[in-house]
């Protein structure tokens, strides 16, 4: 019954112990169903757009000698759950979490101070977050906030990290 | 969209809300008697739903998304068409 339903839903045999079985239900650990489930034969969804700016920002950073220690990285606040892009390591822990350009360039000043403030009430709760945030984004994304004095004004305070696609080199703004 | 292929994405988007690292453990609950689906997190005593959905009619039903990273946006970039996915 177990191994039937288990090969339906991952495929595969060797995996099966790492599941508890409660009558109807399976509960999986994390970490066994990340390894079941990659290995499975579910089909591939195409990534979002944001996955794929995500993984280029991952590229960049390795190619500039940063390492990704996790991704995401998860925070609960009591019953919300918050989900910061990146956590790398260099000689230090920083956390980053990624905007794409998408819409007007007010808008997208507007999404990264929500975000900033966001993360750093969570920061400020949980008080054990000792890593470093900034915000990411494509060079010409942080030129499109410059060019305007009121979304300059905005994302006064925040720390960026703009990253070159072309060049691959990296600028942190703290 | 069938309800199989329903439930496999649907499987598979937990992996990007279980993944990393982070200061909670997550857990995976699947109910396939009834066709529910659950995330679960703990920290130390704590235990919570982070996200809770079901499967009826070939239609994915969210329950429950305490995350910032909306589950349902996740579904519709995997796939899964608007009109399969409803609130609760």
């Amino acid at each position: 019954m177990q191994e039937s339903r288990q090969n339906r839903l991952y495929g595969n045999k060797a995996l099966h112990r790492k599941v508890t079985e409660f009558g109807d239900f399976l509960i999986l650990k994390a970490n066994a169903f990340r390894r079941m489930n990659g290995s499975a034969s579910i089909t591939r969804r195409s990534p979002m757009a944001d996955d794929k700016d995500l993984a280029l920002l991952v590229n960049i950073l390795k190619v500039n000698g940063w390492q990704v220690k996790a991704r995401p990285y998860r925070l609960d606040i009591d019953d919300i759950y918050l989900y910061i892009d990146l956590w790398v390591e260099k000689i230090s822990l920083v956390l980053i979490d990624l905007k794409t350009y998408h819409k007007s360039t007010v808008e997208f000043a507007e999404e990264i101070v929500g975000t900033w403030i966001k993360y750093q009430t969570a920061f400020e709760l949980l008080g054990e977050v000792k890593s470093p945030l900034f915000i990411a984004m494509r060079q010409e994304s942080y030129q499109k906030l410059m060019e305007h004095r009121f979304t300059q004004e905005l994302v006064k305070g925040i720390s960026i990290l703009v990253y070159n696609v072309e060049t691959h080199e990296i600028e942190w703004i703290p | 969209m069938d309800k199989e292929t329903l439930k496999k994405i649907l499987i598979a988007s937990f992996d990007y809300y279980a993944g990393g690292s982070g200061n909670f453990e997550p857990y995976v609950v699947i109910d396939e008697a009834r066709d529910t689906y659950i995330m679960l997190s703990r920290q130390k005593d704590k235990v919570n739903v982070v996200l809770m959905a079901q499967i009826v009619e070939n239609q994915i039903r969210i329950i429950r998304d305490q995350t910032d990273r909306p589950w349902e946006k996740r579904l519709m970039n995997a796939g899964i068409p608007a009109e399969q996915i409803i609130w609760e």
